[in-house]
């Protein structure tokens, strides 16, 4: 029982992760919180959906179309929003306005388009469940684990070992400096927000086939809870975006379980409080050490 | 035909009309200097020619090119870079890491030849290349900025107060290290408060005072000129 609480709460982690990267990525490069993620990861399971049905039920052909989709939007969100904003230097609160206005837009757009009742996810992918001693995994989990850990563990490699990386590491760190490098920052840039967008969307497949059903809230819902797993890992922190994840996924499961399903929004939040009032910098953050 | 040549350069910061108009050149080979006191337009000028900053008029040229709206990474692989005001190192970075940033644009391989050369200028940076940079003193931090710089194998290389807040040894070592820079074929633009010891090694020097050049010749001369001994020597 308990394994098995841990292994879904890990499951469903390792998709937060996927979303919380995404928020620590654009923060890293942009010093912003871009709070049209969790609607693109909305946008990402719906338009997977529309797909299925519309193209003969071929998973991995609608998976690859939706997560493209939402790099373009994306794109998109950069190049025709904050783009602008930072060529005429305006505030961080206009771009950070910016992605909230961006989010109702998509928002509305998916209410338009597909209605505001809660709709049936197929179960995409079903190959039965395995035993593993007395407990068992299902096929699901199986596949959000290995898709989400794949992901993290390349785009660990793509930050670390790249000379991609390196620039997406130097523009976080000071964009003026890396410009002088003879780095073409906005497209860092593009490239950040087209990256976190596609992660999104990956995640909102994954979460649609796990409950099996998809509503116009939980974009918000899992927004919140991944930018608290950002928060609680270290913002702008690649490693303590996964962790982050981990951890509440892990902590809204087994709170579930023992406490009340009605609370796993409420430990979210509850961790965010604490993570802030105790500990800011997150988990993995080091106090800056920046002479001047 | 001059490397650099800018012509009736005019910047604003929203109402604040920071240059007014100013027009000099660089040739290759030569180490030119600005001076001006505080919030004359020294830096602005800097950062103006490497695009971080663009001018609401005038014109940029770099070798006989119009610059003027090129994207500043392409600058930078035409050859011109900037070594920014308050050094700018990127603090999470290693030594090593950090001026293999500065050859972003160059091939890895040509990248392990020229940190060696960047090596034998800097010794110190050797010493310390697995250190953080944002660990380094602030002179090391400067001379990182510099080598970081050298790195991507400038045609003009520009430094925007090289020897700020270092002590005057180091101070010496680094003038000594332009000059080295220039010998070696690298054409430096310098910006220095420090305008004694930097008119002693420049060629030639332009005197800006709020947005304006008030005053050009060589160095000595104007080393000589007993307005700029008054007003920004000191003396
Ligand atoms: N980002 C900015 N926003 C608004 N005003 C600016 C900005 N940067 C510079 N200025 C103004 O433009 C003028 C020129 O500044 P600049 O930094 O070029 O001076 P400087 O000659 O480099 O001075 P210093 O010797 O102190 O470095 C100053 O009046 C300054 O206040
Ligand atoms: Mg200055």
């Amino acid at each position: 029982m308990l394994f098995e609480q841990i292994l879904n709460g890990l499951a469903i982690g390792s998709v937060y992760s996927l979303v919380a990267i995404g928020y620590t990525m654009v923060f890293g490069v942009l010093k912003l919180v871009n709070f049209a993620n969790g609607s693109v990861y909305l946008l990402g399971a719906y338009f997977t959906l529309m797909t299925y049905f519309a193209l003969g039920r071929n998973f991995w052909l609608c998976f690859i179309l939706g997560v493209i989709g939402c790099g373009i939007v994306g794109f998109c969100l950069d190049q025709f929003g904050l783009k602008r904003l930072r060529a005429t230097n305006a505030p961080r609160l206009a771009g950070l306005i910016t992605t909230m206005g961006m989010a109702m837009i998509i928002d509305n757009f998916i209410l338009l388009f597909f209605g505001s009742e809660t709709k049936p996810y197929p179960n995409m992918i079903n190959f039965g469940r395995i035993r593993i001693g007395n407990s068992s995994i299902s096929s699901n989990q199986i596949v959000i684990l290995g898709v989400a850990l794949a992901l993290m563990l390349l785009l660990s490699l793509l930050t670390y070992t790249t000379k991609i990386g390196k620039a997406m590491q130097c523009t976080a760190q000071n964009i003026n400096a890396t410009k002088l490098m003879g780095i073409n920052t906005n497209l860092i840039i593009s490239m950040t927000f087209i990256l976190s967008s596609a992660l999104a969307a990956v995640a909102g497949v994954l979460v649609g086939m796990y409950y099996q059903t998809i509503d116009i809230t939980s974009g918000f819902s899992v927004g919140m809870k991944t930018m608290a797993s950002a928060v609680l890992g270290g913002v702008g922190i690649l490693p303590g975006a996964m962790v982050g994840g981990l951890l509440i996924g892990l902590f809204e499961t087994l709170g579930a379980t023992y406490v009340s399903s009605g609370y796993s929004n409420a430990i979210a939040f509850a961790i965010l409080i604490l993570v802030i009032l105790f500990k800011p910098e997150g988990l993995f953050g080091k106090k800056t050490i920046n002479k001047v | 035909m001059p490397l650099l040549k800018v012509e009736n350069l005019v910047v604003n910061y929203g109402s604040i009309n920071a240059l007014k108009g100013i027009s000099f050149e660089v040739n290759k080979g030569e180490i030119v200097t600005l001076i001006g006191s505080n919030g004359a337009g020294k830096s602005t000028t800097m950062n103006t020619i490497a695009g971080l900053k663009s001018p609401s008029g005038g014109k940029i040229y770099f070798e006989d090119n119009d610059i003027t709206k090129l994207d500043s990474s392409k600058r930078v692989k035409a050859g011109i870079i900037l070594s920014p005001e308050g050094r700018q190192v990127f603090p999470e970075f290693s030594v090593y890491d950090n001026l293999m940033m500065g050859g972003f644009i160059q091939k890895k391989k040509d990248n392990l030849v020229e940190i060696e050369k960047v090596f034998e200028l800097f010794p110190v940076l050797k010493e310390r290349k697995k250190q953080m940079a944002g660990t380094l003193s602030g002179g090391e931090q400067q001379m990182l900025a510099v080598a970081r710089a050298l790195m991507g194998k400038p045609k003009l290389l520009m430094l925007d107060e090289p020897s700020m807040g270092l002590a005057p040894l180091i101070v010496k070592e680094i003038f000594g290290l332009i000059q080295r820079i220039r010998e070696i074929g690298t054409t430096v633009l310098l910006v220095e408060q420090n305008a004694r010891v930097a008119l002693k090694i420049s060629d030639r020097a332009y005197v800006i005072e709020t947005g304006k050049i008030v005053l050009s010749g060589k160095a000595q001369e104007l080393l000589e000129s007993e307005d700029v001994q008054k007003a920004y020597l000191g003396m």
